[in-house]
């Protein structure tokens, strides 16, 4: 089947097949920043934006993106400028294998759309979802705060 | 691998019901996936997408807060904060991590039938009912479940849960006891209750986790129903509770100790309405 | 900073930070590949059988198969899948397809397919016929007179004693043990279970391998040691060295389970025999059934006392599970004795310890290395010895460590490296550790001191050695090539898995040469680049390549 979606600010048509989860289109459509880790929804490396919702892309079928707007790990830069939250992850020393960091950096922007002032509880709390295993989430929620400081947070 | 035929996007709750009710059992309804894409049943050969058919409200009517049949976790959280002191929106909480709450929805918490489903105790102790597609008809939530990943809805599906009015301002506990912020319950419990003078009243227990679907624990309710507060109650609570479930055991728990935690967090719920010296009181 | 430098010491962000929080950073499985098969393994439904019949048909007439293969179309050439310095020290007794599967999941064939989902069809239409056959399935019975013999093939070499399952023995004794057991006036006896446990990386293991235009096989894999894969491929596939090329691109984590040969032959024989690119990549399920774990063991502790506190003996027997195949067995479980009895002072000491075949999962390197499972043992049993004493945990341990100038007389004896120079202690902070933990978490104020309530807190210490590298058996390389705008490519052959250690061998060529970090371009783990690096493992890349990277600068 086909669907017209946008993706990073572009129009796109994909044919994706029935079952075919989002995150298998998205990754077969060479946008590899998205991971492929448990798919079954329990670590968020696969974290996008769709509709301006940080969601699993590996539990979303492909279809059901049909007519939505979707952001992937690639289209959080803005004007070849890194978004506050790459920054702060890449200046802090928050990434270590990456891995996990593309999910982590979608969900964390996608949070500071809605709160643009979380708390260290807010953050934590987010990133209940996002496994990390060098564990490292003491450095990425020091990042999120220090990007929600930065004051241009938002999308 | 899920060897899906067929993804259809009906744009009413009639032409969703009208689909299903052609496929029948190899079809299945979809909203945000965070359970049939993980457990990718075989027999299903078509998905009924229902995030488009109008029902992802959630509002405040004159006798109920209403959560639509497609509302995500996230929404009704936000929604529900002055029902019950936040027991609602503590249970929506923990029911999933945010990315998940983000997709997933309270009526698929319901119709996915999981004995451990963490919003179901919560909506069983505020006397929440579901409107049923295609019928006028409520039914309480607790009747939904027929077993373990088994309801009672057939073809239809769940088109609203409504909270009535009458129990936003009751006094309410939620708790979920895991092993870690996302993992499924090794016991969730939810309690509600007024107390007038020092008096039991309107007395609703809910667990989850402990036995083939959601129990409503009535023999413990009419125990504490009228009864003045004191430790020795809340203690007999305790014990009374765990006469009502019939847990088992698994890699997460021991039924032991989720019967025993059962009494435990009965207790703390309890207690947690009133102070020490009320307890103390009729001691 | 340290001392007279600007560069080591200071707080550089990573060199591949920028790249990794755009989503940029390339990973095995992030490139397009024309003509990419999907390959998928046949897993065997039990725990000990013979295979007696393999029909491919089906699979193959099945919709976008390219290939299936089984134990029929590989070499029959037994090998280990841990990755170490050569001789190498686990037995050869693995078959990249065997006639026999060994654990739920051991692998009976393999498809390629175009797609993933055409590839696991496939692969559920091979029919198998299998001989059941008794399996052992708890570590305490592999040993047992007439347990069933899980490597009875003749082909394996360097196991201990296959008709008994023992992969791996140790018995090394330093004095005389029964004599330090003869002359205390109290022992001590405890006994301790440590389980399986799986690495979880979030990079599963995964491979793609094809053949290049100068029938070179092209291996892009996840992995910890891309020297050793090299060397080891070429060896069960039975081809040259110079024919493999191993690139480790990016690596999502490793943690010692990809201190190992997992999906690379398999993926190697499928692209030699389809003449395409073929991926091999595990699910989280397989990743939990069928990569490595850790290995479980049984310990024994036992220590003879002096009323003074001073140990006359001191013993560890270990039993350990490494599954059906004895991947890093030796050299594990060589940790679990070697590490922690060191620490102790006593004349006497004895390490025993029986590695055994079972039918459960496959045991591997796993961080620590057998020294985590030594070390709890020790660490709980030396509270009891203390308390047995009635000797202040704190007091008894500082009594009894290892001391500056004092000689690790088990190194000499066992453990990797062994039979070289034993190890003398030529400095150490480990008095000063204690005091400070001691100060910092309030010991002498908190300890016995639980409280009443209904959470009670206590404190406790323990104390641990662990090495980096492996003394005289381990190697690395670097080279520097300077271009005309002053910078320069620095090659390694360490592997970054998520380590830092690009960023860390960066700082150093840039503290010698004198230039900013941006004008060092780190690339590691291509083995087509630069000499013989063992990899990245024993904790050992900052000393010994690092001490490479700043001769070579």
């Amino acid at each position: 089947m086909r669907i017209a979606l946008s993706v990073n600010g572009s129009v796109v048509e994909w044919e994706i097949t029935a079952g075919e989860t989002l995150l298998d289109a998205i990754r077969r459509h060479n946008l590899t920043g998205t991971k492929r880790v448990c798919e079954s929804g329990e670590c968020g490396a696969c974290a996008v934006m769709l509709d301006g919702l940080a969601v699993d892309s590996c539990i979303l079928l492909a279809a059901q993106a049909d007519g939505g707007e979707l952001v992937t790990v690639e289209g959080i830069e803005r004007d070849g400028r890194l978004h506050p939250v790459q920054e702060a992850f890449a200046r802090n020393g928050s990434v270590q294998c990456g891995f996990c960091i593309p999910g982590m950096i979608v969900t964390a922007a996608a949070y500071l759309q809605e709160n643009p002032n979380p708390s260290e509880e807010d953050i934590r709390h987010v990133f209940v979802g996002n496994l990390c295993r060098c564990t490292g989430y003491k450095k990425p929620i020091e990042a999120v705060l220090e990007a929600s400081r930065s004051g241009r947070a938002e999308l | 691998m899920w060897k899906l035929k067929e993804y259809i996007r009906p744009d009413s709750v009639t032409e969703a019901v009208a689909i299903k009710q052609h496929h029948g059992p190899r079809a299945a309804y979809l909203s945000g996936g965070s359970d049939l894409m993980v457990c990718r049943p075989e027999d299903i050969e078509t998905v009924i997408d229902i995030r488009h058919i109008g029902l992802g409200y959630v509002r405040d009517e004159d006798d109920a807060l209403v959560i639509g049949g497609a509302a995500l976790l996230r929404d009704a959280e936000a929604r529900a904060r002055h029902v019950a002191g936040g027991m609602l929106t503590a249970a929506f909480r923990d029911t999933a991590p945010w990315l998940i709450r983000n997709v997933a929805t309270v009526a698929g918490n319901i119709a996915n039938a999981s004995p451990a489903a963490d919003s179901v105790p919560a909506l069983i102790a505020l006397d929440a009912r579901i409107v049923v597609s295609g019928t006028s008809e409520q039914m309480p939530v607790h009747d939904v479940f027929a077993g373990p990943h088994q309801t009672n809805l057939g073809n239809a599906l769940i088109e609203q849960i409504r909270v009535p009015s009458s129990s936003h301002s009751v006094r309410a506990k939620f708790f979920k006891l895991a092993r870690s912020a996302s993992d499924i319950a090794l016991v969730n419990l939810a309690v509600s209750c007024d107390i007038q003078d020092g008096v039991f009243h309107r007395v609703r227990i809910s667990l989850g986790a402990v036995a083939p679907i959601p129990v409503r624990a009535v023999l413990t309710e009419s125990l504490l129903e009228g009864q003045a507060v004191s430790r020795d109650l809340l203690w007999e609570a305790g014990e009374t509770v765990k006469k009502e479930i019939t847990p088992i055991s698994d890699w997460r728990a021991s039924a032991q100790y989720r019967s025993r935690m059962s009494g435990v967090l009965l207790r703390r719920a309890l207690e947690s309405f009133t102070t020490p010296e009320e307890r103390n009181l009729n001691a | 900073m340290i001392d007279g430098t600007t560069m080591v010491g200071s707080r550089a962000p990573k060199v591949d930070a920028v790249k990794l929080v755009t989503g940029r950073g390339t990973y095995t499985d992030d490139v397009l590949m024309y003509g990419l098969l999907h390959a998928k393994i046949v897993k065997s439904p039990h725990a000990h059988a013979r295979i007696v019949h393999i029909d491919t048909s089906r699979a193959e007439a099945a919709p976008g198969v390219h290939a299936v293969i089984t134990h029929r179309d590989v070499p029959r050439i037994p090998y280990t899948s841990a990755g170490q310095s050569w001789p190498e020290p686990s037995p050869y007794d693995m078959y990249i397809l065997d006639r026999k599967v060994r654990f739920v999941g051991d692998a009976v064939a393999a498809v390629a397919a175009e797609s993933r989902d055409e590839a696991e069809y496939a692969a559920g239409l091979v029919d198998v016929e299998y001989e059941i056959l008794p399996a052992v399935l708890d570590m305490q019975d592999a040993m047992k007179p007439h347990a069933p013999v899980i490597h009875d093939e003749e082909e394996s070499y360097g196991i201990f004693d296959a008709s008994r399952n023992i992969a791996a023995h140790i018995d090394t004794e330093v004095g005389d043990i029964e004599l330090g057991f003869k002359q205390a006036d109290m022992v001590i006896e405890n006994d301790f279970s440590v389980q399986y446990q799986q690495h979880t990386c979030l990079e599963p293991h995964v491979t793609i391998c094809f053949w290049d235009e100068d029938q070179r096989l092209v291996v892009r894999t996840s992995t910890q040691i891309p020297y050793h894969c090299r060397r080891m491929l070429a060896f069960a596939l039975g081809i040259p060295v110079r024919r493999v090329h191993v690139l480790k691109p990016r690596v999502g984590g490793g943690f010692g389970n990809k201190q190992e040969v997992v999906t690379e032959p398999l993926a190697a024989v499928l692209a030699m025999k389809t003449g395409r690119p073929v991926k091999l990549e595990y699910t989280r399920t397989e990743e939990f059934t069928i990569a490595r774990m850790r290995h479980p063991q049984h310990i024994k502790m036992k220590t003879g006392v002096l009323h003074d506190g001073s140990i006359t003996a001191n013993s560890i027997r270990v039993l350990t599970n490494t599954g059906p195949y004895g991947t890093h067995a030796l050299t594990v479980t060589g940790n679990t004795g070697t590490k922690p009895l060191p620490l102790y002072r006593s004349q006497n000491m004895q390490f025993y310890a029986d590695i055994v075949y079972t039918n459960l999962p496959i045991a591997g390197a796993f961080r620590g290395y057998g020294a985590p499972q030594g070390f709890f043992a020790m660490e709980v049993h030396m509270d009891h010895v203390a308390e047995a004493l009635h000797m202040d945990p704190v007091d008894f341990r500082k009594q009894n460590h290892i001391r500056k100038g004092e000689t690790d007389l088990m190194s000499a004896k066992a453990g990797e490296g062994a039979g070289k120079k034993a190890r003398v202690i030529h400095n150490s902070g480990l008095p000063e550790c204690i005091d400070r933990g001691a100060e910092a978490i309030g010991w002498h104020e908190k300890r016995g001191k639980p409280g009443n309530g209904a959470k009670r807190r206590g404190v406790g210490m323990c104390i641990l050695m662990q090495g980096s590298g492996v003394a005289g058996d381990e190697l690395a390389a670097a080279s520097l090539k300077m271009n005309e705008d002053a910078s320069f490519n620095l090659m390694v052959g360490s592997a970054d898995i998520g380590t830092g250690s690009d960023t860390t061998l960066g700082q150093i060529a840039a503290e010698v040469l004198g230039v900013p970090l941006e004008n060092i371009l780190v690339k590691s783990g291509d083995t087509d680049d630069i000499s013989f690096d063992y990899g990245a493992y024993a904790s050992s890349t900052a000393y010994i390549t690092g001490t490479c990277v700043l001769k070579a600068a």
